[in-house]
């Protein structure tokens, strides 16, 4: 079965867990259609395709994958603008963080995040969870129309 | 000199007000008495001062009588100003000191108030200050401990065929480590959760609570053989969530020290019912302690037996301590070497209006 692979946004300052998403993404043939952001004003960019993401393909990401405590604009930050976007607010925005902290979960809710993961600290199921996200949000999931899809 | 006169003006102002809002002097309601008294004492005199003074001078002049009429009345007068006057002054005096009394109370309240004020601001402030830590383990610590083991994980992946059984085993340690100083900072994370999270109130059933404890628990007893055996127990008043734990802690702890028996008893049950409180128990036929470390086994990470023995972090009875205190009730435990173990706890009881 070759699934379409739609693109997929990781707002992630941390070079080694965005290295070790690509790996466990890469496991399951997911990781071509990752772009990612460092911090919150990045994503932003990236969104609204300015700054180094002028030239990017049109159309939203499939699903943002967004880490919470970010340089610059935090990613709470972050999906409330989306959220409060008239062409962005659609989007799936997944919180994928460090901490279980229930304001943290509160406000994401509040703010109308899809899902929120907490990223394993043992590594096997860190793996699992990432590779279950990209297939779901890249794969399985049908996201609203004027998203990414991959370049055929 | 000037502090007191200045005092003084302001109890002056402070006696008006009293006044205005009485709508009547404060004198004339409490100097009727007094001033009827000194109408009476005249209106006697001067009854007494005629009579006097037709047996005494029977043929006395206009004039002369005048003249005595007068001196008397102004000596009758002047005593009784005297009284009215004095009473007068009295009652100020008492005014004047209630006001002072009052005003002092008040000062002293309001002292207080901002004492308790200034404290709870204190409170607060460490609370924050505890929650942004928390908050910093929970996301910073977490992270580097995730890339210790992921790393760990890929370079035995990578790499193990290269390695020999002594390299392999070296990853292999530090993956384990990475694991369970990931556990410890769950535990000590959830530890600090429950002084901050504030309690849901409400009257349940202990006996039904225990029951589902001891419920979500039924894996770990899978395959072996035990004997429980619960009490009657009556309802408690408290949050559910949070003494569901305590139970969850201590049949997972009695069941875990029980591992070496061939049978298993579990009883779980009711010392004392008294009029405030219940004292619940949980006691096993396990390992047990030795009494001279009871000091240590409500402690945060304390642990009485090794990690290879029995698994664990240490954290269960520091959470179970920590909820009964914040219940208002108090912990106790009774053990002995191979002996088995008792923990107690007691709990305030829902009061009649509830």
């Amino acid at each position: 079965m070759i699934a379409e692979l739609r693109r997929i946004l990781l707002v992630e300052d941390d070079p080694r867990d965005v290295e070790l998403v690509l790996i466990a993404l890469e496991e399951y043939n997911l990781a071509n259609e990752v772009v990612v952001a460092n911090d919150g004003e990045e994503a932003l960019d990236y969104l609204y395709c300015r700054g180094n993401f002028q030239k990017r393909p049109m159309g939203n990401p499939a699903v943002v994958l967004l880490d919470l405590k970010l340089p610059k604009v935090n990613g709470l930050e972050v999906l409330q603008q989306i959220r409060s976007d008239e062409k962005l607010r659609m989007t799936p925005v997944v919180v994928v963080t460090s901490s279980r902290e229930e304001r943290d979960l509160v406000e994401s809710y509040k703010l109308g995040v899809n899902a929120y993961v907490v990223k394993p600290v043992n590594f096997h199921e860190f793996v699992d969870a990432v590779k279950e996200l990209g297939a779901f949000w890249g794969v399985i999931n049908e996201p609203p129309p004027g998203s990414i899809g991959r370049a055929k | 000199m000037k502090e007191e006169n200045k005092v003084d003006q302001e109890l002056i102002v402070e006696i008006k007000a009293l006044e205005t809002k009485n709508k009547q002097p404060i004198q004339n309601t409490k100097l009727i008495i007094p001033l009827a008294v000194t109408m009476l004492v005249m209106l006697i005199g001067m009854s007494v001062y005629q009579i006097v003074k037709y047996l005494l001078f029977p043929d006395i002049t206009l004039i002369q009588s005048n003249i005595i009429t007068i001196l008397f009345s102004s000596i009758v007068a002047t005593i009784a100003a005297y009284f009215v006057l004095r009473k007068q002054q009295l009652l100020l005096q008492k005014t004047i000191k209630e006001i002072v009394e009052r005003r002092r109370a008040e000062e002293e309240v309001k002292k207080l108030n901002e004492d308790l004020e200034y404290h709870i601001m204190q409170l607060e402030a460490a609370n924050k200050e505890l929650e942004a830590f928390s908050y910093s383990v929970s996301h910073d610590l977490r992270a580097p401990l995730r890339h210790i083991g992921g790393y760990a994980d890929l370079l035995q992946k990578n790499a193990s065929s290269v390695l020999n059984e002594k390299s392999r085993r070296f990853l292999m340690e530090i993956s384990d480590s990475a694991k369970r100083m990931g556990e410890l900072i769950d535990d000590l994370l959830r530890y600090s959760r429950i002084g901050r999270t504030e309690m849901q109130k409400t009257v349940f059933n202990l006996e039904q609570l225990v029951k589902e404890a001891q419920h979500d628990l039924s894996e770990e007893a899978d395959g072996r053989e035990i004997s429980w055996e619960i009490g009657p127990m009556p309802e408690v008043y408290g949050d559910r969530s949070q003494l569901k734990l305590v139970f969850h802690n201590l049949i997972s702890n009695a069941l875990k020290f029980t591992t070496p028996c061939v049978r298993a008893e579990i009883v779980i049950g009711c010392t004392s019912d008294k009029e405030n409180e219940i004292e619940v128990f949980v006691r096993d036929n396990g390992v047990g302690f030795d009494m001279k470390y009871i000091d240590k086994l409500f402690g945060v990470f304390q642990r009485l037996h090794s990690a290879a023995k029995f698994e664990g972090t240490g954290i269960g009875l520091a959470n179970v301590q920590r909820i009964i205190h914040r219940h208002g009730g108090r912990t106790r435990a009774e053990g002995s070497v191979d002996g088995g173990a008792t923990f107690y706890f007691s709990i305030p009881k829902p009061k009649e209006d509830k």
